[in-house]
């Protein structure tokens, strides 16, 4: 089930709500796992059984390492046994067929691929799994001594499908104790509208273009479309993945939890390095905490940090999916802020903001080029398009089409992801006076309103003559 | 306070709509768009683990749902408002004028295709070649 559905907004949530806020505090647990589970039956079950043996792993392995806390070698096996196991599995099902297709280009052999679904939140399941048991190791949380806790954590439906990646340490109190009041439930609420907003109004409006763009014949196309198809492709992918977030940390707080934030507004940053503290922030410190720190930092002199940077950033990109364009994409980005590291930070902060902010977007949409494209043949002739290497006009009849069919929408996405609405937004919403609070709750409603209206109209298909 | 205006409005317009949803009996066919609305999925264990029972319980709430003509109007007057002059695959002229979209999209060549060859069958004791251009599709016999 998605967020983003009319099943989930209209049945799934209210009945869940109703029966979570009726029964009493200790059920409460047992409610958001049943809830959770049907969340994921619906239409992904067979990850299931799966993900329930390995919340009893990493519980099993959790209890060891405390227990054995005194004898290294114990512990140290226990923490390898649930790792180890956690990599399995998602090695099994992300990336056994992209080895086996490398495998079989390289050596000539035909092994046969296994054609596994990728289940729905086997990256982030494992990653949170990982998260607890090296905390545990490391005894910076302490273990969770309660199975059915540990199952809400791991099952915690709001969070899985697209993050943000919630360490144990981040809810491990409220699993116990639920921060549950009418002011969480309202500014959940509208967190959960606002995401649900960015995600059906925007991105998938903006997403029409860029799917346009990419249906398109690369060779033929003028310039101006392909800017616009990358700028659309860069909307829609923060509008959803920031919605998702937003949702995510909404529901989370109308529950009595908080999650981390995940997102801060990428795209006014003025390098790399900045960029990537503001996108996807969970995975970014994920990454830093339990790879790049342990493997020695920028502690070991200049030739090991760039050596640790690369392997962080080959991992990030092989996260993101098992093809080489995310792995070059993820290099890509480890190759810029290697050089930001080494002189251009410095450089950057000379050039003034309109420099710096036009060089980080500039990047950034090139990488989004990148990550866009598993076929190296049509990311160059994309690229091609971008920079003018063919002889069609820099504006066609075309292009002129779709900026004045898409124009608005993209000017409100680029409004949007600056922080100036949002902020306003906040201030009128911490008004004490009861014309602002209606007007928030009019804004609310009409927002609520809208993407009704745009998830219902899904299914509406008038004319369609050839369907008889 | 604030939160206790927005918490009151907020969750009344949405139990009204859930509970309309519930309430308000369920229409069978669609004069708009000449088809017969989804009904209720029959429930087998297998079509619910490869998906499509759920598939088809969100297609029958979509289907049935309260104000389904008015949510659409809603959704076509907010696009148009965006500037926004193709919907759905009809694009929206001068004075009011309609235009289907014409194209080759692939499950129309994929339809057509399949139904060609079914009269081929039909007819027997034929061949049929599909030739694809970069424009159109040439069928011969």
């Amino acid at each position: 089930m998605v967020f983003s559905s009319v099943v989930f907004l209209y049945v799934f949530l209210p009945i869940l709500l109703i029966l979570y806020f009726i029964v009493p505090s200790k059920w409460k647990n047992a409610i958001m796992i049943a809830g959770s589970l049907v969340f994921f039956a619906w239409g992904e079950i067979r990850y299931i059984p799966i993900m329930l043996l390995l919340a009893v792993m990493d519980f099993f392995c959790g209890k060891k390492i405390h227990k054995h806390w005194e004898d290294k070698k114990q512990k140290c096996f226990f923490l390898c046994l649930d790792v180890g196991v956690n990599l399995l599995i998602l090695f099994f099902f992300k990336y056994a067929d992209f080895i086996i297709g490398n495998i079989n280009q390289i050596t000539g052999l035909q092994i046969p691929l296994l054609h596994i679904p990728l289940p729905i939140g086997v990256s982030f399941n494992t990653f949170q799994s990982l998260s607890y048991i090296i905390d545990v190791y490391r005894g910076t949380v302490k273990e969770e001594k309660s199975f059915y806790n540990y199952l809400t954590y791991t099952l915690l439906f709001p969070q899985i499908i697209a993050g943000p990646i919630v360490r144990y340490e981040t809810v491990d109190e409220e699993l116990e104790v639920k921060n549950i009041s009418l002011d969480n439930f309202s500014l959940g609420m509208r967190r959960f509208l606002q995401g649900l907003a960015k995600k059906v109004l925007i991105a998938n409006n903006i997403g029409v273009l860029w799917h346009v763009v990419e249906m398109g014949d690369y060779i033929q196309m003028s310039t101006l479309l392909a800017w616009l198809g990358i700028i659309a492709f860069a909307l829609q992918i923060y509008f959803d993945f920031s919605g998702y977030s937003d949702m995510a940390i909404g529901l989370a707080q109308i529950f009595g939890m908080k999650f981390d934030e995940n997102f801060n507004f990428p795209y006014i940053a003025k390098s790399i390095t900045e960029f990537w503290r503001r996108w996807h922030i969970t995975l970014g410190s994920w990454f830093r905490d339990y790879i790049y720190i342990p493997l020695g930092g920028n502690r070991k002199g200049l030739p090991k940090q760039i050596r640790n940077i690369l392997i962080v950033w080959f991992l990030t990109g092989a996260w993101h999916g098992a093809s080489w364009n995310f792995i070059a994409w993820g290099l890509f980005f480890g190759i810029l802020l290697i050089i930001e590291k080494m002189f251009l930070l410095k450089w950057l902060e000379k050039a003034g903001n309109v420099l710096s902010h036009l060089y980080t977007i500039f990047l950034v949409f090139i990488s989004w080029v990148i990550f866009a494209f598993e076929d190296l043949k049509q990311m160059v002739a994309y690229l091609g398009a971008l920079f003018h290497t063919n002889s069609i006009p820099w504006v066609n009849a075309e292009a002129m089409y779709y900026l004045k069919n898409y124009i608005i929408i993209l000017i409100l996405g680029v409004f949007l992801s600056i922080p100036f609405f949002w902020k306003k937004l906040q201030n009128i919403e911490s008004k004490r006076n009861i014309t602002s609070s209606i007007g928030v709750s009019v804004f609310y409603i009409i927002i609520l309103l809208l993407c009704t209206a745009s998830l219902v109209s899904d299914s509406y298909n008038p004319f369609l003559y050839f369907r008889f | 306070m604030r939160n206790k205006i927005f918490f009151s409005i907020f969750i009344m317009v949405w139990l009204i709509l859930c509970l309309l949803n519930i309430l308000v009996p369920k229409a069978t066919f669609s004069e708009e768009e000449n088809r017969n609305l989804a009904r209720w999925p029959m429930f087998t264990w297998e079509r619910f683990v490869n998906g499509q029972y759920a598939k088809e319980v969100e297609n029958y709430i979509n289907d049935h749902f309260i104000f389904r003509k008015e949510w659409v109007a809603l959704k076509t007057v907010s696009e148009r408002a965006i500037g926004k002059t193709q919907m759905n695959g009809v694009y929206i002229g001068k004075d009011g004028y309609l235009f289907e979209k014409v194209g080759y999209e692939l499950d129309n060549i994929e339809i057509a295709v399949e139904n060609i060859e079914k009269l081929a069958r039909k007819i027997g004791n034929t061949s049929v070649f599909h030739v694809s251009t970069q424009f159109h599709i040439h069928l011969s016999r």
